[in-house]
């Protein structure tokens, strides 16, 4: 019953302020249109596409938010996928067949780990990823030695040669319907999809919001709390691979360093939309919501040439008003007091 | 208390809405300076369209990038007819992001000085293709994209830096080296260094370690190479950051009678102390962030005539020679308005 009504709540009820605070935003693009930029579709196609990486990994993190959890490893999981995809991809040019799923298995895995720590070894999901995001980046780092791994190679003259973009990479970064959205973006809607479906129709899903709701009455009802966790950890994982491989075909690189931060705009993201942060409450609609708040409020600022000083400032600022509205909503919640 | 509560939302959507006005008139007032005529681009006058150039360059993470964004300010003041939108990025994914934005606003020129030479490449060869004129300043585009490319001799920063060294070392003495963030710029200048301590056999290089062009991190390399090496002649910071940073470590250690610290770039700080003869910092070398101005001069210049015939004559790839800075000239490398 209560499942039941934490996701209609998810849905209508509840997301009505974001979405005003979306329709908001996407207004205020009228008033400072930066030179009519905003008039022009592309500026929409753009900020939808920088918006994606970020919106992949906050689909994942909304799963391990409403399950209780936080995963502060999916920045550090992005930067190895983004590595391992493109040393396969670049210097071994094996076939996408075999780097796509390759990829999302080290991001599973990565959080499989994690899950599985959390799960059997009852340490704090916050230690835990915790440690995953600093051990995620060394093993980025040892793998490529430090170096990034770009198409751009020194051969003996030192002269730089260019190797061909590999065909997985120009796929990824491209655009459709004559330009005028990326592909990325559809990765991002399509991450939004199936995880909407996973959590909203399927037993797993309703298991996902009552292990955060209440762990104990879950497992006392037959939930394997357990197997939960590492399947939703994983899941986070996967996210995070599919962010990492986006990443890489976008900027044609892998790049150990990246990524660093963006496990917190993605919760950021999850927690504009409405998401609960201690669990059992919100949903994926809420978080596209969120993600679409973050990436117009950036793209507005930028546009207008706002310098980014006065943009983190005016994120942060945003951050605290979203946390305030949610505690407006859900008297009983946390914060209270 | 039901509309205590809508109150409370109605407050923080003001706060919000409030914020975000804010920052709409910050702009404002940042723009109405540049861009006087973009709006009366009106029948009766009928002039060409004011240009419109983009610039951007990366955020002021060290003292050498706050030394271009000061410098592209500057600049931008001198061409007041000129609608210029300067943008500064503290990673190359943000990078590429502004120079979409810029596309879409239709600049004619762009002057860019990439965060990271191989992720911008593939916008730049966007902007490129379209027709947009390209000016590439500093870090190189890995392909020929750019239509004219600006750089500092980084080679001839070595050489010099090296050249000067061993001659204030009488040819005998121990160097320890800080390096770069490992990229082209590093390479050229470490390995032009290393050619001229090669020639000198009495030169010995105690280690080269990378800083990261950082103070922070200087300070704690120069605190383990000082750990590490009982006797240092010089420590070649390569770097003005990083020879502050080193400066502190030496202090510290109390073996600043011991030894002398190269620095490099040209940051007004240590070049005071170069002309109030410290004997810490006997010299610098020049590596003028002012070559973004120099860049968005070229961009104007060539974008206000007929482009195609001036291009016929501009070089492709113009190298700023770079140059020793002693106590004796130190007065005409010292700006004491610029930031850097």
């Amino acid at each position: 019953m209560r499942q039941a009504s934490t996701r209609v709540l998810s849905l209508t009820a509840g997301g009505w302020a974001p979405a005003a605070a979306l329709i908001l935003v996407i207004t205020l693009g009228f008033v400072f249109h930066g030179d009519r930029a905003y008039f022009n579709w592309n500026t929409h196609r753009d900020a939808m596409r920088q918006a994606s990486v970020y919106g992949i990994l906050a689909c994942g993190m909304t799963a391990v938010i409403l399950a209780g959890g936080i995963d502060l490893s999916v920045g550090s999981v992005l930067a190895l996928v983004s590595v391992a995809f493109s040393m396969m991809s670049l210097h071994r040019q094996d076939s996408a067949a075999m780097t796509i799923p390759a990829a999302l298995m080290i991001g599973a895995a990565c959080g499989g780990v994690s899950g599985a720590l959390i799960a059997f070894g009852r340490i704090q999901p916050f230690i835990v990823t915790l440690a995953m995001m600093v051990a995620a980046r060394g093993l980025a780092k040892a793998l490529c030695g430090g170096v990034k791994v770009s198409r751009y190679i020194q051969d003996a003259d030192g002269r730089y040669i260019a190797l061909p973009v590999p065909e997985a990479f120009s796929r990824i970064d491209a655009r459709l319907l004559g330009g005028n959205i990326a592909v990325v973006t559809v990765i991002f809607l399509a991450c939004v999809l199936v995880c909407h479906v996973a959590l909203t129709r399927t037993t797993w899903g309703r298991r996902v919001y009552a292990l955060g709701g209440n762990e104990e009455a879950s497992r006392l009802s037959g939930v394997p709390t357990r197997m939960m966790k590492v399947s939703v950890y994983a899941l986070s994982g996967a996210c995070a691979a599919v962010a990492g491989i986006c990443q890489a075909a976008q900027l044609q690189q892998g790049d150990p360093e990246d990524g660093a931060g963006y496990e917190l705009s993605a919760i950021a993201m999850v927690v504009i939309g409405g998401t609960r942060l201690s669990g059992g409450r919100g949903g994926i609609g809420l978080t596209l919501i969120g993600v679409l708040i973050v990436g117009y409020i950036e793209k507005i600022l930028s546009i207008n040439n706002v310098p980014e000083y006065a943009r983190l400032m005016f994120t942060g600022a945003i951050i605290l008003a979203a946390v305030l509205l949610q505690r407006r909503w859900h008297p009983d919640s946390e914060g209270r007091g | 208390m039901r509309t205590m509560r809508l109150n409370m939302q109605n407050v923080c959507l003001t706060m919000v809405l409030s914020l975000i006005a804010l920052g709409g008139c910050d702009r404002q007032a940042t723009v109405s300076t540049t861009s006087v005529g973009a709006a009366s681009g009106a029948p009766d006058a009928a002039p060409a369209r004011k240009l419109r150039i983009g610039v951007s360059i990366p955020a002021a993470d060290h003292g050498w990038t706050a030394g271009v964004n000061w410098w592209a300010k500057h600049a931008s003041q001198l061409y007041p007819n000129v609608d210029w939108s300067i943008v500064s990025a503290l990673n190359p994914e943000k990078q590429v992001a502004d120079i979409e934005d810029l596309m879409v606003k239709g600049v004619d020129g762009l002057v860019i000085l990439a965060t990271e030479s191989a992720p911008l490449t593939p916008v730049a060869r966007k902007a490129h293709e379209r027709g947009v004129f390209i000016v590439n300043v500093d870090r190189g585009f890995l392909e020929p994209v750019a239509d004219i490319f600006i750089e500092g001799d980084n080679k001839a920063f070595g050489r010099k830096s090296a050249e000067f060294i061993v001659e204030k070392l009488g040819g005998k003495g121990s160097v320890a080296i800080l390096e770069g963030i490992p990229c082209t710029v590093n390479t050229d200048r470490v390995e032009a260094a290393m050619a001229v301590f090669a020639r000198h056999p009495e030169i010995k290089v105690l280690g080269r370690q990378p800083a990261m062009w950082n103070r922070q991190k200087a300070l704690e390399v120069t605190e383990n190479m000082l750990q590490q090496y009982p006797k240092i002649d010089c420590l070649w910071a390569s770097d003005d950051d990083m020879a502050l940073g080193a400066m502190q470590a030496v202090k510290e250690a109390g073996r600043d009678k011991e030894m002398f610290i190269f620095p490099g770039a040209g940051m007004k700080d240590v070049v005071k102390m170069v002309m109030d003869k410290d004997p810490l910092i006997p010299a610098n070398i020049t590596y003028p962030p002012s070559m973004i101005a120099t860049g968005m001069h070229l961009c104007v210049s060539v974008l206000s005539g007929e482009r195609e015939k001036i291009m016929q004559y501009m070089p492709r790839h113009l190298m700023i020679d770079v140059e020793l800075i002693t106590p004796e000239n130190a007065k005409q490398y010292y700006f004491p308005d610029s930031i850097y």
